[in-house]
């Protein structure tokens, strides 16, 4: 399941960033050399490239856009994402992509080297957020991802949450749509992802058949939970 | 029928309007609040309404005017400086007392200053940044909850006055993210309009909507009517809310993304024993500023945090009319204050206070 190549895509919203930033910390930790792709050129809010110099000093090269146009709206990608396509000595690559289908466009020229490296594409759902709320128009969503990219989403992380308001019966009523996704496309359900702070909450009630994967949120500002 | 849902700021502006009966959309995109019209586009289309990208702000403002002037529910959002461009159109808008709701989600200025969220906007909001003597009434969301609520609010205010609302966010409101509960609103009827330009029909006066007036005469009873009007909102209109300021020495007055952080930093103060409360202005215009007069009157000291070089604070001065002290505390060019910096400036107020009880 685990390739040197994952890309993290999914709906606006759906917890793409805070995954991509997870994993990425997770795949360092296992001694791997990790790069991480922000490819959002969509929304300058809530960007992995924000966190850039803290995720460096744990061991992660994250790339965006050139020095100086982090901040700019302009939808430049940077040369060095064919570097690290390239360069072996990345073990591990992970690509944060912007949401919906215009998010996903942007991966769309790298296709060539997709093709030729292999990849994982890993779409995270939260099925209480707009879009992906029922089972007709997340399988819509997924179709015009899988266009827009010119990739196959390989695997689902579920991201089952109301933000503080996030309970195990919550949890539990978001589930069948995520499970209902997966048999009908036949598409695994890769992580059952939760904010670090409801795990001890939500771990009982999840089936033991799922990985769980913990988040400490990184973007979130305790502000906005008061 | 209510659902709880996850939902960003804009597009709690956007699933707000729909849910308050907008169906006319015009807009052109800037960030940081491409999502209104990107949800819209695929919205109102859904609901039988109508989106439309116009070729600039200007044009979008203008549809906005034509639409509610024959009298449906229309709209129009933008940022900064897309809202300046807007401008005109507003103060044509206003004079001719046509109801629309006009979103702002600030950035960075002046200028064409960044995308990162800002609360400079709120001179231009409050004081008329078209020309001549009008206002228009100036909502300030502080959560995405009361996105949804206040825009059902705008459309039935701007229809009972015939005034343009705005509902001024900061860029950061627009992009985070928080549950909500979406409803349908179950008294939601769209009132008669009889004043709507529709077309000629038999035995009905004419309707005109204009906002020329060329004989002096004219011109002036125009203005005394609308200055009449805005006496009466100002009368009945005012919003705001309270946190602990019966008993607090310092009262500080933030609203939007500000009120959020000063209230965590209020707590953090509150926890060492500093008395200090949170008054949160919900209108901007009318602005709730006595309320403010009597809190003054009771002997509290004031603090305006804002993410400006302090615009507010001179409302907030002119309400307390010189009977208590009014400080400041603000970070500007697209920067959010911090809870630290926010506690510290509380703290730094009470230094050298209590040795003179």
């Amino acid at each position: 399941m685990e390739k040197r190549i994952t890309v993290i895509g999914g709906a606006y919203g759906s917890g793409k960033t805070e995954f991509s930033m997870a994993y990425a910390l997770e795949q360092a930790k296992k001694g791997y050399q990790v790069g991480l792709i922000d490819l959002d050129i969509v929304n300058p809010y809530f960007r992995s490239r924000d966190q850039a110099e803290e995720l460096a000093h744990l061991g992660i090269n994250v790339v965006s856009t050139e020095p100086g146009l982090e901040n700019s709206d302009i939808p430049a990608l940077s040369p060095r994402i064919y570097a690290l396509f390239q360069d072996q000595a990345y073990q591990r690559v992970i690509f944060d992509v912007g949401g919906d289908p215009v998010g996903a466009r942007a991966l769309g020229r790298f296709n060539p080297y997709f093709a030729l490296a292999g990849y994982e594409y890993w779409m995270v759902i939260n099925p209480f957020r707009p879009g992906t709320r029922s089972v007709q128009e997340t399988t819509e969503l997924i179709g015009k991802l899988q266009t827009a990219s010119r990739l196959q989403i390989t695997g689902l992380v579920g991201n089952i949450n109301l933000g503080r308001e996030t309970t195990p019966e919550l949890w539990l009523e978001g589930l069948p749509l995520i499970e209902t996704i997966s048999d009908i496309l036949e598409i695994p359900i890769v992580y059952q992802m939760v904010s670090s702070q409801f795990a001890p909450m939500l771990r009982p009630v999840i089936p033991v058949k799922y990985d769980v994967f913990e988040v400490d949120l990184r973007m979130r500002p305790s502000w906005m939970d008061m | 029928m209510a659902e709880r849902i996850m939902m960003k700021g804009n597009e709690a502006f956007a699933e707000g309007a729909i849910k308050a009966g907008c169906r006319f959309f015009f807009g052109y995109p800037i960030t940081p609040q491409n999502e209104i019209p990107e949800y819209m586009s695929r919205r109102m289309p859904e609901v039988g309404g109508t989106f439309i990208q116009a070729e600039s702000e200007v044009s979008a403002i203008n549809m906005v005017y034509g639409a509610g002037g024959a009298g449906a529910r229309a709209m129009t959002s933008s940022s900064s400086p897309g809202i300046s461009l807007k401008q005109e159109g507003i103060s044509y808008i206003a004079t001719a007392e046509v109801p629309c709701v006009i979103v702002n989600v600030a950035r960075g200025g002046p200028g064409l200053g960044g995308l990162t969220p800002s609360q400079a906007d709120y001179f231009q909001a409050v004081k008329g940044g078209g020309h001549g003597d009008y206002h228009m009434i100036v909502f300030a969301p502080g959560s995405v909850q009361e996105i949804i609520d206040l825009m059902y609010e705008a459309f039935v205010t701007a229809d009972k006055y015939r005034n343009p609302v705005m509902v001024l966010a900061d860029g950061l409101l627009g992009q985070m993210m928080e549950p909500v509960v979406l409803r349908d609103w179950e008294d939601l009827q769209i009132p008669e309009k009889p004043w709507a330009s529709t077309g000629m029909v038999a035995g009905k006066p004419q309707s005109v909507i204009n906002s020329l007036g060329l004989a002096p005469e004219e011109l002036e009873n125009m203005n005394i009517r609308l200055q009449n009007k805005y006496r009466t909102i100002e009368e009945n209109e005012v919003r705001y809310e309270e946190d602990g300021v019966e008993d607090a020495e310092l009262i500080i007055v933030a609203y939007g993304t500000s009120a959020r952080v000063s209230k965590s930093a209020i707590n953090k103060a509150r926890a060492e024993g500093k008395k200090v409360g949170l008054f949160r202005p919900i209108t901007l215009w009318p602005f709730p500023s006595k309320r403010l007069a009597e809190l003054a009157e009771a002997g509290k000291r004031f603090m305006t945090v804002e993410m400006s070089a302090g615009q507010m604070i001179e409302d907030v001065k002119l309400a307390v009319n010189g009977k208590s002290e009014v400080e400041f505390y603000g970070r500007y060019n697209g920067a959010i204050p911090s809870v630290t910096e926010v506690y510290q400036a509380i703290m730094k107020s009470f230094e050298g206070r209590e040795v003179h009880k």
